[in-house]
């Protein structure tokens, strides 16, 4: 499901961008784990036909959608979702 | 409040090298990196640029938006890219101060790696200061878009001249509404941009508020190449 971004900024823009990224705090509230959530949005891959097309070409990679992030002292770590701990 | 990097999709350079090498029926060689790049900085987000394909100085290409809600805080992704590409030595980056001063970021960006002072003597960061002014009669805050793109067209023929590419990075176009200019100025103004970066000699064409076509942005982009000028190198 398609995570909705309530940017008005991001609304207007994201049609002219090759890649929107949303940082935004944990939707669950704090957690001492992760500092929050990285939403990756590639609009111009969106747009591409699926597979299923009459010539389905060679799919371009797609970063992953969502990431969790912790900003350390010496790294910044990124997680899956659900694979802090 | 988005924070906008623009960056041309493909690197000429590194094109010109690949298909060197393609000609010369050799393994095109992987970019060589500095050692700057090799070090803190890429330590700090490896795990960060290995989920996302932003290895080996390869970051996102095109336009990109960095948006943030509060109490989230995006500026060490912002750090990133400037870290990414002002240490690159085959890019140069102009950071465009709207809201806050490279220098004011100067210490947060140590901490994760990145020296700006010495990327902004290395001139692999160009700063381009605020385009907001007062008027000098009504005191009132408007943008000069006209002075900003002067400034990044020099930048731009700048990078040209020492065969490098450029990435801009607009911090932060929330800015500029608080000052009055409207969405679609805004808007108009990254197209120009775009448009520039891509090669494009034919900007795109706007309304005016009475609905004529204008060719205001011909008028920008001529000035931007007249020998008046003037561009400041911090």
């Amino acid at each position: 499901m398609p995570e909705v971004i309530d940017d008005p900024w991001y609304t207007l823009l994201k049609h002219q961008s090759d890649l929107a990224i949303c940082i935004r705090a944990l939707e669950t509230g704090y957690s001492k784990d992760v500092d929050g959530v990285m939403l990756f949005t590639q609009p111009q891959l969106a747009a591409l036909p699926s597979i299923g097309a009459v010539v389905a070409p060679a799919a371009p990679w797609r970063m992953p959608s969502r990431l969790h992030y912790t900003v350390g002292d010496s790294s910044v770590r990124v997680f899956i979702p659900g694979a802090s701990a | 409040m988005p924070t906008l990097l623009l960056q041309p999709r493909f690197n000429p350079i590194q094109s010109f090298a690949h298909s060197l090498a393609r000609f010369n029926n050799t393994p095109a060689r992987p970019p060589r990196l500095t050692p700057s790049v090799l070090s803190h900085h890429t330590h700090m987000f490896a795990e960060i640029n290995t989920a996302l394909r932003w290895e080996h100085g390869e970051g996102p290409r095109g336009l990109v938006i960095v948006t943030e809600a509060t109490p989230a805080d995006a500026t060490f992704m912002l750090l990133h890219f400037v870290g990414m590409y002002a240490t690159d030595g085959t890019r140069r980056l102009c950071f465009v101060e709207l809201r806050r001063t490279l220098e004011s970021l100067a210490p947060l960006a140590k901490k994760l790696g990145i020296t700006v002072r010495s990327e902004i003597e290395n001139q692999g960061i160009v700063v381009v200061a605020s385009p907001i002014v007062s008027d000098a009669e009504t005191f009132e805050l408007r943008v000069d878009v006209a002075a900003l793109e002067r400034e990044l067209a020099c930048a731009f023929e700048r990078a040209t001249a020492e065969q490098r590419a450029l990435c801009i990075v607009l911090d932060d176009l929330s800015a500029l509404l608080n000052v009055a200019a409207t969405p679609l100025e805004v808007v108009h103004l990254l197209q120009r941009l775009q448009a520039r970066m891509a090669g494009s000699k034919v900007p795109p064409t706007t309304t005016t508020t009475n609905g004529a076509p204008s060719n205001s942005h011909t008028h920008t982009l001529s000035h931007a190449r007249s020998p008046r000028s003037t561009c400041s190198w911090r």
